[in-house]
């Protein structure tokens, strides 16, 4: 596949004009071609990706209609929550981090924000000090 | 009976097809399966005679897939008041970077998508991954197929821009 061929199919690819059967085309020289251009090295990895994502699959379903056994069943799929704890507690402990930060900055932004309240509030109080003195008047004529 | 037989080898294949869309809508794993096997039961309940009046079992099943899956995301949103929705978004391309950094270049391309809006997330899982024609994916969303096509083309693009701002952040 010449590669002049390719640029104008990533040029039409991006304008969203290509079809299916010319996407595969893509597809297919992103993920077998050895001598790729340094420059399209990011579109061999978005390809390689789609073509990865493609295969995951529901997990651990397999285990559940196949066996009739039911300790088997009980093993797969003990060790099906287990890999699948283990592969969630890794994404939560990734996650976690950014999680720790954001909750760190939002509660930083909400300390600045209740500082400048409380600045406000004191003013006001203060201009609301005045009103004592009128209280006073009021409380001297009526006696 | 035949007709359930069928059905059972038509939810094999729904179901991993269902997982994966859901999965790239809500991301977690978790709620992806919760998801699954709720459109699953749907399906399963359905009479039978309207399963089968369905032009595509399949095309349906990913479009209730995707509706459910927007209701959880606006359920969610409602009861979480996101106050820092900026700062996040200005804190992601950071963990982005790191994240990079850390993982192979694969799983960052999904991080990559993972971080765009539902809808671009959706169109990009059907067309890319489930290799859907534009007008089973204009059908599914309820859109016009023209807008699909523009759509398409400005997240590849967009994604195409984030690749060369990591790749000279690399060089640099």
């Amino acid at each position: 596949m010449g590669s002049n061929k390719i640029e104008t199919l990533l040029e039409r690819y991006f304008e969203g004009e290509t079809s299916l059967e010319e996407e595969a085309v893509l597809r297919k020289y992103f993920n077998e071609e050895q001598n790729i251009p340094e420059a399209w090295i990011p579109y061999q990895q978005f390809f390689g990706y789609c073509e990865v994502a493609k295969k995951e699959t529901y997990p651990s379903v397999s285990n559940r209609t196949k066996t009739s056994n039911r300790s088997w069943i009980f093993a797969a799929a003990s060790i099906a929550v287990l890999l699948a704890l283990q592969v969630g507690g890794v994404f939560d402990s990734k996650n976690a981090i950014t999680e720790q930060q954001q909750a760190e900055l939002a509660f930083q932004q909400f300390q600045i924000q209740m500082k400048t309240v409380s600045n406000h509030l004191n003013r006001g109080v203060q201009k609301v000090a005045y009103l004592d003195y009128w209280n006073d008047t009021t409380q001297k004529l009526i006696k | 009976m035949t007709a359930d037989r069928t059905f059972l080898n038509d939810i094999d294949q729904i179901r991993d097809k269902v997982f994966r869309i859901t999965k790239r809508i809500l991301i977690s794993q978790e709620e992806a399966e919760d998801a699954t096997q709720e459109v699953i039961v749907k399906l399963w309940q359905m009479d039978a005679t309207k399963r089968n009046g369905f032009r595509s079992i399949e095309a349906y099943s990913v479009t209730m897939a995707k509706n459910y899956c927007l209701d959880r995301l606006k359920s969610k949103q409602a009861q979480n008041l996101s106050l820092n929705e900026k700062i996040g978004n200005s804190k992601m391309s950071d963990s982005l970077q790191t994240k990079i950094e850390q993982t192979d270049e694969l799983n960052w391309v999904g991080t990559l998508i993972d971080q765009l809006p539902e809808r671009e997330r959706m169109i990009i899982q059907l067309r890319e991954i489930e290799q859907y024609d534009f007008d089973e994916i204009a059908s599914i969303l309820n859109l016009p197929e023209g807008t699909v096509r523009v759509y398409l083309s400005r997240i590849r693009k967009k994604i195409r821009k984030q690749f060369l701002e990591i790749q000279n952040h690399g060089i640099k």
